[in-house]
Order: structure tokens, then sequence, then C-alpha cells
């Protein structure tokens, strides 16, 4: 454990230092991988296929806030079923309307949860998405997860109505839309993912927010359960048992990952480090403020030189002296820290005077 | 002369004010109702558009079916079910936004007293320069 701690501390460190430069690539990476992911699953439009196109966007995607990558991501997947055929680019573009008025306009920080869905799901490991957003999110989260289950597999049949033969007359053009919804809609293996993916996001949410030690740590352990006997019910009763053994092994990969995301998210949130200008009627100021907080893991012993001192102090005072930092008074810490120095200053103070 | 403390106060607010803080100065712009009168107007107006779509699609579904059927349909009565249904789902919407948003407006001016108290902190630093002259 100690050497993971070591890991996570240096690993913070590194991160503070090259924020913007690590920032910036980790997100064109990203960038990347989806973007090939979009074009090698339905990259039916070889003008947008090209590397220099998904090199352009990726780069745009960097310097951009995410929900960039999500639009474009949206633009090129309908550009390429537009090369395909008009008619399904419309439903696509209805679909995904009907998605945002309805219900994604409500939770515009998650996002980028619909593109990571049917991503995630050509790498075997969607089912990261609703750990983590059980571990980090609420449950309304629930609503982006079955938009990107619905996309996904939108596609996965847009996939299939692409091999049917594709003339422009309006007779088939009904027909080749009344295909998509009829196996939108009548495929239960949709509906029982939504429905597991959801009750893993439950599952999480409230295991997480029990009042015992390593309850996120559990909560993965209890969500991963609930994916693995839900997507074996389901398999099982809809008859495709093939999937079983991918499920299980993406399903316990996901879980190792959320457990390592979740190790260092607590020391990475904090980390960043902030550029700040402002001004006041003398100087211009330039700031570059460093975060002084270290999330000590609660496994660590701290020895206590005079639990006599110590025993008089209020409990949270006591925390900061040993420099642990509880969780709930993260966000107050700050706020609270001028006034602790002087009392502490203070208290030492005083306490001399004692011993005189 | 540079004021530490001074510098601090004034860095936590630019903080504030360029991260998290940057919504709730927007929402404090409004009263409590008139935010949540504005997001249920925008909800209204998003909801119909997705309402409209729906129906679209549901009719391209049925196209052959609806134009079979032109001359022998009862249009009241599929009308008073489309409004019905609509109304129904706009209630659940209008509802679910009004309770939403007012917790959200609530959750701001939690985060913007912080904030307030900070300010009032600042002032008192120029009350203290005007006082030293």
């Amino acid at each position: 454990m100690m050497t993971f701690l070591v890991l996570r501390a240096r690993l913070r460190s590194l991160y503070q230092k090259h924020e913007i430069y690590i920032d910036t690539v980790l997100k064109f990476l990203i960038a990347m991988i989806v973007f090939q992911i979009i074009n090698t699953s339905i990259g039916y439009d070889h003008r947008l296929k090209q590397i220099s196109v998904a090199l352009v966007l990726s780069l745009l995607s960097a310097f951009t806030p995410s929900a960039i990558l999500v639009l474009l991501a949206a633009l090129i997947t309908i550009g390429h079923v537009y090369y395909l055929s008009k008619i399904l680019s419309v439903i696509v573009i209805m679909i995904l309307l009907i998605m945002y008025c309805l219900f994604l306009r409500f939770t515009p920080k998650l996002g980028y949860a619909v593109v990571a869905i049917p991503v995630l799901y050509f790498l075997k490991i969607p089912y990261i998405i609703p750990l983590v957003l059980g571990l980090f999110a609420t449950p309304l989260s629930i609503v982006p997860t079955a938009c990107g289950v619905i996309l996904f597999y939108l596609f996965g049949i847009i996939k299939e109505a692409a091999t049917m033969q594709i003339s422009t007359s309006v007779e088939d053009t009904l027909q080749l839309y009344t295909y998509v919804i009829d196996s939108l809609f009548s495929n239960k293996q949709l509906f029982m993912t939504i429905v597991i993916f959801s009750l893993i996001i439950l599952v999480t949410y409230f295991v997480r927010r029990m009042k015992f030690d390593y309850a996120r740590e559990i909560a993965v352990a209890a969500g991963t359960l609930t994916c693995i006997l839900g997507f074996l019910f389901s398999d099982l009763k809809l008859e495709v048992s093939e999937q079983i053994g991918v499920m299980i092994a993406g399903t316990v990969v996901s879980g190792i990952l959320t457990v390592v995301i979740q190790f260092f998210y607590i020391a990475l949130d904090y980390t960043g480090v902030e550029h700040v200008q402002f001004e006041d009627e003398d100087y211009y100021y330039y700031v570059k403020a460093v975060p002084k907080i270290n999330v000590t893991a609660p496994q660590v012993n701290v020895k206590r030189f005079n639990t006599q001192k110590n025993a008089t102090l209020p409990r949270d005072l006591m925390g900061k002296i040993n420099n642990e930092v509880l969780p709930e008074e993260e966000e107050d810490y700050e706020e609270d820290y001028e006034e602790y120095h002087e009392e502490y200053q203070n208290y030492d103070v005083s306490n001399k005077d004692d011993s005189k | 002369m540079l004021n530490n403390k001074k510098i601090r106060i004034m860095t936590k607010l630019a903080l504030y004010e360029q991260k998290e803080g940057k919504e709730d100065i927007k929402m404090s712009k409004y009263y409590k109702t008139d935010y949540v009168r504005l997001q249920v107007l925008k909800t209204v107006v998003s909801v119909t558009m997705g309402y409209i779509l729906i129906l679209l699609m549901i009719g391209m579904y049925r196209a052959e079916y609806i134009i079979s059927k032109l001359v022998t349909f009862d249009f009241v009565r599929i009308g008073q079910y489309v409004l019905g249904l609509y109304i129904m789902i706009m209630a659940v919407f209008v509802t679910g936004s009004i309770i939403g948003y007012s917790l959200k407006y609530d959750y701001s001016r939690k985060n913007l007293s912080k904030y307030y108290k900070s300010l009032k902190k600042l002032s008192s630093f120029y009350r203290e320069e005007k006082a030293k002259g």
C-alpha cells in the first residue's frame, strides 16, 4: 500500500508541475481515440476518414472544453451516416435532437458519458461508465448513460441497415425508416442494458454513501457484482450466451480500472495549479496559486507527541495539527486556514506561558 | 507596499469568479422566482420541440396507414389524445424543473455567501487603509 501512496504523491507533484501540458496531451489522445473508433466502426465517408481530418479535429478539441469534443463526435458521425444514406442521417439527427431536448439539456456536465459509452463498447469495457458515475456523480446520471446505450444500439442497427439495398424511391426510404425504428424498439437487449446500467449506478451510489470504512471500494465491488449478475441473467434469458465470457472479463477489467481511477482521483482533484490575474489601484497581480493540501490516506498512523495537548483541542483542529484533512472539510479548508493559523499561534503562546 | 493578506483574499475571490463561481454570479443577478421562471420557460420550449419531433417520427412510421385512412380519421379525437399526452408530459417536466432549478439556485446562494464574506473582508482592508491615510 505504501508504494502506491508514494507513487500517488509522485504523480501528483508531476501533474502539478506540468498540468497545462498533461491536460492538453491527454485531451488530444482521448479525442484521437474517439475519432479513430468512430472512423473504424462507421467510417463510410472516405473524406472524413482521412487521418488528417481526425488529427485536426483532435487538435481542436485538445484546446477547447469537453463539450466541443462531444459536438464534433456527433457531427462526424452524422457526416458518415449522411454519406451512406440521407434518410438514416435524418433519423440519427432527430433522435439526437429528441434526446437533447427532453433529457440531455438537464445534465450538461455529463454529456461526455453519451459519447463514452459507444466508444467504450468498442473496447468491450462500457461497464466502467456506470461504475464511475455511481461513484462520483448522482443517480441523475442514469439519463445520459441510457442515451449513450441507445446511441450504441442505434449505430449497430444502422450498420446492419447499411448492408441492405438502398435506393432513393420513397417506398424504400420509408421501409428503411420503419426497419430502423422497429429494430430499435423491439431490441430487448437494449432495454435490459439500460435497466442493468441504471441498477449499477444506483447500487454503487447508495453503497458509497454508506458510512463505513472502504465504502467506495466496496461500492465498486457491489457495482461489479450487480453488473455480472444482471448481464448473466439477461444474456441467458435472451439466449446470447456467447457474449458471457467477454462480458465477465470486461466487467472485471472495468472494476479494476474504476478502483485505479478512484485511487488517483482524490490525489488529482485538488492539485490543480491555478493562474489568476487581477488588479487593484496600485498593482497588476499575476498570481500562480499552488494548493497546499496534503491528503493523507486514512490508513497512515500519525504519532502524537503530546496527547494531553491535543486532547484539549476540538476534533477538527486536531486533524489539522496532524496534517490530515477530513473529507468533509476539504472544501472549507482554505477558508479556515487563516483563522486556524492565528488560533494555533495563540494557542502555542498560551501553552508556553502555562509551562513557565 | 504589497499587502500579503489582501493579495490572498483577492486571489481567492478571483479564483472563485473565474471557476465555479462563474455560473453562481450569473444566477445572482436574478431573483429566485425570475430565475426559476426563465428556466421553466426554456424547458417548455425544448420539451415542445422534442414532443413535436417525436410526433413527426411516429407520423412517418405510420405514414402508409395515415395516408390510407386520411379521409375517415376522427381528427378531434386524435387531437384530444395528442394534447392530453402533451399536457401530461409537460406537467412532469415543469414540476421537475421547478424543483431542480430551485434547488440549484439555493445551492448557488450558499456558495455565494462565502464569496460575499470574502468581499466584505476585502472592503474592510480598504477601510483600514483609508483610516491610516
